[in-house]
């Protein structure tokens, strides 16, 4: 493969608490490669936003990367000065949030919060701003560019405001975009149409895209490769079709397997017992072993070595053995 | 069929706007719910899916009497509940009970959930204080939770155990019928899982008939024995979810679940285009016909009726009201 745009290797990223700092993500590795969509999945607490927040340099004020490093275009993001990241944020690597209700500002126009990323990055004259970002407008599908460009986030429905949220992405042609649950707080049909957005934007443009959801359908529509995480590890990575036709890991298994549709009508959800431990809960070894059903002694004190079965790279002992065990689906 | 437990006749909730401008003549009227009907039987799970703002929510709190409907009438076993008074009312709402989405924001933060379980017995001044105690003790482990939950507050609790307590609060009072408004839709899939076993456990158990309401149409199929599709206040297809499910007639039931994002192969998707027309000002005719792709010209114009394919599946489309051999298969 070629060289990685975006590469996270090892990174820590603790919260600090009075009685001590908790890791949130622990030994994270991935890679984003030039023109491709990278999904992270994981539930609530697995560390898939806080990692996003790290590459975008915006955490929170009680988290602070302990160790490890992000590479993007051979700089070291962990070690940049605030003043470096506002060059970088918004004209290399941008994000789209899930709230498009709370991500705008009520008193400014659409177009000016557009062409704000331009006035900030570029050095275009005010005729040129407009033109670039009515442009844009039209190309993620928003009617009467003109008119909308003078609107009030207020006029707006949830789905146009995503819109304008993905503009203030892409107008600066960043090499890299982030979008954290874009399409979580909208309807199925207005989803099928941003979701068709990000497809002709990974078509169309020369970027890359981190994808977020915790809905594996959505991710199987627009991602390349997918991350699983859980409890702020990388548990499983590889190509989409691989990993939710073929999971290895248990928890991948048990996540696709909980998931509701037609076809189980009348059956009992498959359910992975117990919850997510919380932040102050996470103990040695393999943070997945209590809910476990393969657990093995190592597995409460090793986290295990990450591993190739097949097409994809999974940390868990059932697979670190010399010979690779077969493992049966978990019924 | 049995006799059906809650029947809704021609339903209207018609919610008035504040004038916009002192030039508008008329203040605006948001049409939640208008003219609508639909029976349901006991011991069943009934999904009512729509996009937002198409009056899901309205219509379960229409049911509940916990909004005052405009005109219709509502028929719980037989009695019309839209004309009780307020002591009437009282003592019907042991009996129907509602969940909300959101376990955060219906749990009262300053309480214990003993207090919270203790609350509705009360209110309704069921038992003696022994038999309180026993009540609560098993309705805690009817929602697979143990005494040690009794103690502890609601932010104590993740959102899968909050949500398992909101349904002991509702489960308390021995309903027989239970709203489910978005229950599960804030819940990640292993909890949200564990959520809906729980659900069909307890309907099983207490013989519960559900109403309920969601965005999630892999959910809704899952989980529901017959599907209502709701577009701009009117519901537009009826049907069991083998029928709806497998092959919606309706063009706008067949765009909203091809848009369902599936893990296996995906369906040719029929695109949708724009949104959700403004309720205050809905299309004339087929409230559906802007954004409908087989929209004929009688759609302008016409209102469609409901039109019975056959005993137990209606669809409201002109598509159909014309071609009367579909009325026989």
């Amino acid at each position: 493969m070629s060289t990685p745009l975006l590469s996270i290797e090892n990174l820590d990223v603790a919260f600090h608490f009075q009685d001590g700092d908790y890791n949130a993500i622990n030994h994270v590795s991935f890679n984003v490669y030039p023109n491709e969509v990278l999904g992270i999945v994981g539930e609530s607490g697995c560390g898939k936003s806080l990692t996003s927040k790290a590459i975008m340099g915006i955490l929170p004020e009680n988290a602070s990367v302990k160790q490890g490093s992000i590479t993007f275009r051979e700089t070291n993001l962990v070690t940049m000065k605030e003043k470096q990241w506002q060059k970088i944020r918004g004209d290399a690597i941008s994000m789209i949030s899930q709230e498009p209700m709370t991500s705008l500002n009520p008193l400014l126009t659409v177009g000016k919060q557009i062409a704000e990323v331009l006035k900030q990055h570029r050095s275009y004259s005010k005729k040129e701003m407009k033109e670039k970002t009515i442009a844009l407008m039209k190309e993620v599908g928003l009617p009467r560019a003109e008119a909308l460009y003078k609107s009030y986030p207020h006029q707006l429905s949830g789905g146009m405001r995503q819109r304008i949220v993905i503009a203030i992405a892409l107008i600066a042609s960043p090499q890299l975009i982030i979008a954290d649950e874009p399409t979580t707080a909208l309807d199925v049909t207005i989803q099928a149409q941003i979701l068709d957005l990000f497809k002709n934007i990974k078509n169309t443009r020369n970027s890359s895209l981190i994808f977020i959801s915790h809905d594996l359908g959505v991710i199987r529509q627009v991602c390349d490769r997918v991350v699983v995480m859980y409890a702020g590890r990388v548990v499983e990575q590889g190509k989409v079709a691989d990993i939710l036709y073929e999971p290895k890991h248990p928890y991948t298994k048990g996540l696709i397997q909980s998931i509701p549709d037609h076809t189980k009508r009348g059956q009992e959800l498959y359910t992975i017992p117990g919850n997510v431990p919380g932040l102050k809960e996470r103990k040695r070894g393999c943070p997945f072993a209590d809910r476990c059903a393969h657990r093995m002694d190592i597995c409460h004190t090793h986290f295990p070595d990450e591993v190739y079965v097949e097409n994809q790279a999974v940390s868990c002992h059932l697979y670190t053995k010399e010979e690779v065990k077969h493992v049966s689906t978990i019924h | 069929m049995s006799a059906p437990f809650i029947e809704l006749h021609n339903v209207h909730k018609h919610y008035k706007q504040n004038r916009r401008s002192i030039f508008d003549d008329q203040p605006s009227v948001v049409k939640a719910m208008n003219g609508v009907s639909f029976s349901l039987y006991e011991g069943e799970s009934f999904g009512l899916v729509g996009e937002s703002g198409s009056g899901k929510s309205t219509t379960g709190q229409v049911i509940l009497q916990l909004l005052k409907q405009t005109s219709g009438s509502i028929y719980y076993q037989g009695t019309d509940v839209t004309t009780f008074t307020k002591q009437q009312l009282k003592s019907w709402r042991k009996k129907v009970q509602i969940v909300f989405q959101d376990p955060y924001a219906s749990l009262n933060p300053k309480k214990t959930i003993e207090w919270i379980l203790h609350e509705p017995l009360e209110i309704h001044h069921i038992g003696d204080k022994a038999s309180r105690e026993e009540k609560i003790l098993e309705t805690i482990h009817d929602v697979g939770l143990d005494t040690s939950f009794l103690d502890r507050f609601p932010h104590e609790l993740s959102g899968g155990q909050r949500q398992r307590v909101a349904i002991a609060s509702a489960l308390v009072l021995d309903p027989e019928f239970i709203v489910i408004d978005e229950g599960v839709s804030a819940l990640d899939v292993s909890v949200q899982a564990q959520i809906l076993n729980l659900l069909t456990k307890l309907q099983k158990k207490y013989n519960l008939t559900y109403l309920f309401i969601s965005h999630d149409l892999n959910v809704v199929q899952y989980f529901c024995d017959r599907i209502a599709i709701m577009y701009l206040g009117e519901i537009v297809e009826l049907g069991s979810t083998e029928d709806i499910g497998t092959n919606p007639k309706h063009p706008y039931a067949e765009a909203l679940f091809s848009a369902i994002p599936h893990l296996d192969v995906d369906e040719e998707r029929i695109p949708l285009a724009g949104e959700l027309p403004d309720p205050s000002n809905p299309p004339t005719g087929c409230p559906f016909h802007t954004r409908c792709a087989k929209a004929m010209d009688s759609c302008k114009s016409v209102k469609p009726v409901v039109h019975t394919m056959r005993a137990g599946y209606q669809v409201t489309c002109h598509l159909y009201t014309q071609e009367p051999e579909h009325q026989t298969s």
